[in-house]
């Protein structure tokens, strides 16, 4: 893990020559550019709050924060996920054609991602002003979980940035599988509502809370819309996860880079 | 065979051990490529079927999956050389640079090269061709291992030895085939590696630029630096290359100076077809 990190650093000029072609395609083409990091994940919790704090419950505006927070916490997940799926082969002619650290292209994704994934921040954190807690010193630890998630987030990606050389379908199956995880995560509802029905059938609450980005919404949510501090198990379970998904990922990623080169 | 000189050799094991003083050496380094990854198993229910069938298969090697585009090939290059590389189309020569670029890893035997590596290995390919010739410059330079200072210091040379003139702020694809490998060419050449990887490009360039690579390969060997050179131009062969190495079939056929190569090989040619 040092070892693929010092790379990345001896190789920050190359990723930094990708994040920009990202950043470019995501956004310079567009009328809009760059407001569309807001955007987006605005838009996203306008229909959210639309449908599922007006229409089938009605929740007060301060929900708009807990959807927000989800959305712009799982759309970090998603878009370097089923981005990181078709990044090697979209780059297959400079693959084949100059020797560099594979682990460039996935990692340059995931920086634009988490670009991003900043850019959400600075609504986030009106919104928690407005509708949440006022400010605290415990937003002093958002960075942390903000780490915990990097690394959630590496792993997962290089994963699919893998398996997305040799099977064009991933991208496909990705789509459904982040569909369904992001409905298993408690974005659109609280958490409290999965405890209290699954309160005489622990084991589905155990399962349910398995999910690593459960753990990781759960804790931003304590954080920055209810102000308080998020609880250890699910700091220190989403970090345990995170840890063994990423070297999981870089293990598997790192054992192929001499591979890819040929399916690209 | 029996007519062959003693100049020539025909490929005979190499071990690294025996050649710390070489730029590039390979031992017995075989490489194949899955079929599979390129046909309709590449959709998972192509995956699936053909799980299926490999499971109710029983002998693997009736699968016929692999192809091995290297099989056991030896070769040790010295600083100071260019080595030019002949063979038949799908002989292997091209997976061979990459090979030694470590784009590809061998599957089998060890690939040990000193010092940096440039590569220009097709026509562009890592060129962004919608964007100008001068930000591929940036690009490439980049991801050859230079940083935005050094090519900064060099891009006039660049420019100049592309000859490409006012043309390279206009888009790569406005270029012809032989602007985009002069283009390739300078720039790979500009890196100052220790070692240059070049595929078939140059002989898209016209007359007067394949004589000054003759000059420029010169200077760059001088430095004790090595070159590889991929071609089917048995002049350019001569013209270029210290040493000739015929590789057929994913090993050295044949190994010696070019002029005698390239009679071996166009004796053989003739006699194939």
């Amino acid at each position: 893990m040092i070892g693929t990190l010092r790379e990345l650093w001896s190789k920050r000029a190359i990723v930094g020559h990708f994040v920009g072609v990202h950043l470019t395609t995501s956004y310079r083409t567009k009328s809009l550019g760059f407001l569309w990091a807001v955007l987006d994940p605005l838009l996203f919790m306008g229909v959210y709050y639309l449908v599922f704090g007006q229409i089938i419950a009605q929740r007060p505006l301060s929900f708009m924060l807990h959807l927000f927070i989800g959305v712009i916490v799982f759309r970090f997940l998603q878009s370097s996920a089923a981005q990181g799926a078709g990044v090697l082969r979209s780059h297959g002619g400079v693959i084949k054609e100059i020797r560099f650290p594979k682990t460039v292209l996935p990692a340059s994704v995931i920086a634009a991602r988490l670009f991003d994934f900043a850019a959400g921040w600075l609504v986030a954190i009106p919104l928690a002003i407005i509708f949440g807690s006022p400010p605290s010193a415990y937003w002093l630890l958002i960075p942390f979980i903000v780490a915990i998630q990097i690394m959630f987030v590496s792993g997962f990606s290089l994963l699919t940035a893998y398996v997305g050389v040799f099977f064009a379908d991933v991208e496909n199956i990705l789509n459904v599988l982040l569909r369904l995880w992001f409905y298993m995560s408690p974005i659109l509802y609280d958490l409290a509502l999965v405890r209290e029905r699954t309160a005489s059938h622990p084991i589905l609450y155990s399962i349910y809370m398995a999910n690593p980005m459960t753990n990781l919404v759960e804790s931003y949510q304590a954080l920055v819309a209810r102000g308080e501090l998020p609880q250890v198990e699910h700091v220190a379970y989403a970090f345990a996860s995170s840890l063994v998904m990423l070297l999981i990922g870089i293990f598997i990623f790192s054992r192929a880079e001499g591979q890819i080169g040929k399916y690209v | 065979m029996a007519s062959m000189s003693d100049r020539l050799n025909l490929g005979s094991t190499v071990s690294v051990d025996a050649r710390p003083d070489a730029a590039i050496v390979l031992e017995d380094v075989w490489l194949k490529f899955r079929l599979r990854y390129y046909k309709r198993r590449n959709t998972l229910r192509g995956a699936a079927v053909a799980g299926l069938h490999s499971l109710l298969s029983s002998r693997r090697a009736e699968r016929g999956d692999d192809f091995w585009a290297l099989r056991g090939l030896n070769l040790a290059i010295s600083e100071g050389e260019v080595a030019g590389i002949v063979g038949q189309n799908g002989a292997g020569k091209s997976t061979l640079l990459r090979v030694i670029a470590g784009i590809y890893s061998p599957d089998r035997g060890r690939v040990v090269t000193r010092g940096s590596i440039s590569t220009l290995l097709s026509f562009g390919a890592g060129f962004d061709v919608r964007r100008p010739g001068r930000e591929n410059i940036y690009k490439n330079g980049i991801l050859l291992g230079l940083n935005k200072e050094r090519i900064d210091e060099r891009m006039d040379a660049i420019v100049e030895m592309s000859g490409l003139g006012q043309f390279i702020d206009a888009p790569v694809m406005t270029y012809s085939s032989g602007m985009r490998a002069r283009l390739g060419f300078s720039i790979a050449i500009h890196v100052e590696p220790d070692i240059l990887l070049i595929d078939e490009v140059v002989s898209a360039g016209d007359e007067k630029f394949r004589h000054r690579v003759g000059n420029i390969f010169d200077q760059f060997v001088d430095k004790g630096r090595t070159i590889v050179f991929v071609t089917h131009s048995l002049a350019l062969l001569e013209q270029y290359c210290s040493r000739a190495i015929w590789v057929d079939e994913g090993m050295v056929r044949l190994d010696g100076p070019p002029a005698d190569v390239a009679g071996e090989y166009v004796a053989a040619s003739k006699s194939d077809s």
